[in-house]
């Protein structure tokens, strides 16, 4: 762009205008870093998820038998007492020691599992051997995350 | 300030290097141009070069700063990444013996069935020895060590089956007292899992 005869070089203007396209090129790329992170946070509730369905999965074999039946979404955090997630621990000699997750006792494990919202719910068909589907279900940034695990649990 | 246009071009110059003489005529060419004047002009003012150092170092500034947080932010996701792999690594470790395990020797459900936790596991694995699993808080180790039925000091495996785990807590439960809660955290990050053992 030359204005004037014979002079070369590059206006303010130019200048400005060059600043404009390159922030716009760049803006996309901004999000480049934000993408990675929300997959690492993806991954981490997802290994969650799977270690969750797996405990579900091991404590179906010690219920008994008809006491395995659908069961409704429940919160993990400040869950009823189902004997799989609450009580969680118990570093005591009775059942009046035991650890539940709650904001109180576990506020860690709490705060994320609330963050989250994560639930649990079975879904069994069958009667010899059950076919129970373990459904892990959270939220992730305003969407419906699910992950699914079929055992099949046979009479003892 | 011209920083170019500062001496006549070539083409006024006499064979000789002295400058064009001026026309019989009279007229009013300059032997030399008047600095600045349109036509000969080239390069930049020094209040262009300020100016476009002075953009150049904001964009500098702006993008340099922009690196260095994003440069943060992905150490701060490799981190929480290596935590992940760390805590599914030992998770899967433990599992692998536990889960072909006899019986568990410590810790047992309470006398009114409730759950009991402990961060140390011993239990007699599928060959019958006595192994216990263990949480080390100053290097944030889980260790697995074999207990000789018999005289002898236990013997601690030369590698760890997990680092990186700020703590770990084993929860026995069910009247068997054969199914085991893991519950690993490292840095803020929980990972749960249990396993049942399954053989007699």
């Amino acid at each position: 762009m030359s204005h004037q005869i014979g002079r070369q070089g590059i206006t303010l203007l130019e200048i400005i205008l060059a600043m404009v396209i390159l922030t716009i090129a760049i803006v996309p790329m901004l999000d480049v870093f934000g993408i990675s992170g929300r997959t690492v946070a993806k991954s981490q509730n997802l290994s969650m998820a799977v270690g969750l369905a797996h405990k579900i999965a091991q404590h179906l074999i010690t219920l008994p038998y008809d006491a395995i039946v659908d069961k409704a979404e429940t919160a993990l955090a400040d869950g009823p007492e189902d004997g799989m997630f609450n009580p969680l621990e118990n570093p005591g000699t009775s059942a009046a020691d035991a650890v539940k997750i709650t904001a109180a006792q576990l506020p860690e494990l709490h705060g994320f599992l609330k963050k989250y919202h994560v639930r649990y719910s079975l879904d069994v068909v069958g009667d010899d051997p059950k076919d129970v589907k373990i459904l892990i279900t959270w939220i992730e940034q305003g969407r419906n995350m699910l992950y699914s695990l079929r055992v099949y649990v046979s009479r003892r | 300030m011209s920083v170019a246009a500062e001496r006549p071009p070539k083409d006024r110059l006499a064979p000789g290097g002295s400058p064009a003489q001026a026309p019989a005529h009279g007229g009013s060419v300059p032997a030399w141009p008047a600095r600045g004047a349109a036509g000969h002009r080239e390069g930049f003012t020094f209040v262009e070069l300020l100016i476009a150092a002075g953009l150049l170092t904001l964009i500098i500034g702006i993008v340099g700063q922009w690196f260095s947080s994003q440069r943060q932010y992905q150490d701060r996701i490799t981190r929480l990444n290596d935590i992940q792999e760390n805590l599914r690594q030992a998770t899967f470790n433990i599992a692998k013996e536990l889960k072909t395990g006899r019986q568990v020797i410590w810790p047992r459900v309470n006398a009114d069935l409730s759950p009991r936790s402990d961060t140390v596991l011993v239990f007699k694995n599928f060959r019958g020895a006595i192994v216990a699993y263990y949480h080390r808080p100053a290097s944030q180790e889980v260790r697995r060590c074999v207990i000789p039925n018999g005289p002898g000091s236990p013997a601690d495996d030369a590698t760890p089956l997990g680092k990186g785990i700020a703590s770990l807590t084993f929860t026995t439960m069910g009247p068997d007292n054969k199914t085991v809660s893991i519950h690993l955290t490292a840095e803020g990050v929980h990972h749960l899992d249990a396993v049942r053992l399954v053989n007699e």
